[in-house]
């Protein structure tokens, strides 16, 4: 069976992660040394929390190195959630600038000075409907196109090339990217593994795209 | 706008409760709690509500099997002092904590935890009494203990220190299913920008279109009103969409 990896680099809940991969009949393995990152022939990015942290996570554990030959060089499938999606971006603008893996052109910015309008909630915390602007791998099966999926974060990311943006969701003046995708590289805004039967699905789907 | 099924725990037991005052077992948490999975709950709130007098949580264990087939998020508070006792809470398949009691005592904690977790992980657990004419007071230690904070202020005071999210228990209101205190959320909701849980007293569907006329909350959490059965969340969800609430596609 192939390997699926869920990097442990101390950001995220992890545990509903490997039971949802599970759920839907894969193995999954939580990995935590770069040696391990070679091996896998799917990893999951998860994360939550702040962009610097998560970055200097990745960097003290040394991942960055092994994840960037993983993905740039040998092409092989990620799949990024939540935060773990805006770390592929290029750079963040949370508490200053900060540099991404640089997978994907693009920034994270804050969802509350990106809206016009003032008394904008942030975090946004909510079950959204999913929209599609273009999905040629079919990433979001027919039936879970505009069902509710969980969000929850107060930074978005801008995606350069819109060629890289799957779906989205509106939010008040905004229609924030949901799903991003470049070649071996897949990036969800929200949490698959939080979202109730329609996540599990969409993650099995995934499964079957990437590896 | 989400519905949070919210279970109050004593002693593995879930429990009902009158104004945050346990008095009755209704039944094994675990089983409730897939059983809201399974009608659509947006999100599980499981509450210790005796953890704060033994200065620990015993949820680990219902948070742990809960986990294993539920697949929302699932917020765990109660008794909840410190990183450490956060982390473990975390480990068991929390995806947020929710705190009060240990907020109040060291407001700073908040700011750690936010920086250790992300601020979508802390929820602050306000526990209000209303006090005059629109005057709410702070209560701690699972409703027993009087802080002298006004609530309004606290609010303001959590969401600047960093927590991502308020849950917002009427202690006057909880158990008795006779609506929300409507000023309270109201009073709240005007002062902060970050999402507001509307918790105690939700009785009838014609408590939703109250609270939702009148007030900006972002959630709602029901206790007993579904835990006997006097309605279900299928219900309550149907009404929120014929008020043209933004409400989670659910429909399996």
């Amino acid at each position: 069976m192939k390997k699926i990896s869920i990097l442990n680099y101390g950001c995220g809940n992890l545990l509903s992660l490997e039971r949802a991969v599970q759920k839907v009949g894969k193995d999954a393995k939580i990995i935590s040394t770069p040696e391990e990152i070679d091996k896998s022939d799917l990893i999951i990015l998860p994360g939550v929390g702040a962009f610097k942290n998560a970055m200097n996570l990745l960097n003290s554990k040394k991942f960055i190195m092994p994840l960037e030959k993983y993905t740039k060089e040998k092409k092989k499938p990620i799949l990024g959630i939540c935060l773990g999606m805006q770390l592929f971006f290029s750079k963040s603008y949370e508490m200053g600038e900060e540099k991404g893996l640089d997978y994907i052109p693009g920034e994270v910015v804050s969802i509350k000075n990106t809206s016009k309008i003032k008394d904008i909630k942030s975090p946004n915390i909510n079950w959204n409907k999913l929209e599609i602007c273009r999905d040629t791998n079919k990433i979001i099966p027919e039936d879970l196109i505009n069902k509710s999926f969980y969000f929850i974060h107060s930074y978005m990311v801008n995606v350069e090339d819109n060629k890289n943006l799957i779906g989205y969701y509106l939010y008040y003046d905004l229609k924030i990217p949901a799903v991003v995708k470049l070649e071996n590289i897949i990036g969800l805004q929200f949490h698959p593994e939080k979202s109730g039967k329609n996540g599990l699905k969409l993650l099995k789907n995934i499964f079957e795209i990437l590896l | 706008m989400r519905i949070i099924a919210r279970l109050d725990i004593k002693n593995s037991n879930l429990i009902k409760s009158i104004n945050l005052e346990g008095l009755k077992v209704i039944g094994d948490p675990n089983s409730f709690a897939k059983k809201y999975y399974d009608e659509g709950a947006d999100e599980l709130i499981f509450m210790d509500l005796v953890a704060s007098l033994y200065n620990r949580n015993n949820l680990h264990d219902i948070v742990k099997r809960a986990s294993e087939n539920i697949f929302i998020p699932l917020t765990v508070g109660g008794g909840i002092r410190s990183i450490e006792d956060a982390l473990k809470i975390f480990e068991s398949g929390a995806d947020k904590i929710a705190i009060n009691t240990a907020a109040i005592k060291n407001p700073n904690l908040i700011t750690k935890l936010a920086n250790r977790f992300g601020s979508q992980a802390i929820v602050i657990s306000i526990e209000a009494k209303r006090k005059d004419n629109k005057l709410w007071e702070v209560y701690i230690e699972t409703g027993r203990e009087q802080t002298g904070i006004n609530v309004v202020n606290w609010a303001k005071h959590v969401s600047d220190l960093g927590c991502g999210e308020i849950l917002l228990t009427s202690i006057d209101q909880e158990g008795t299913g006779q609506g929300f205190d409507v000023e309270l959320l109201q009073a709240v909701t005007r002062e902060v920008s970050i999402p507001v849980i509307a918790s105690g007293g939700f009785g009838k569907l014609a408590d939703l279109e109250t609270i939702f006329a009148k007030s900006k909350v972002d959630a709602i959490a029901i206790a007993d009103a579904i835990h006997y059965e006097k309605i279900n969340l299928r219900k309550i969800r149907s009404k929120a969409l014929e008020l043209g609430l933004d409400v989670r596609n659910f429909n399996q």
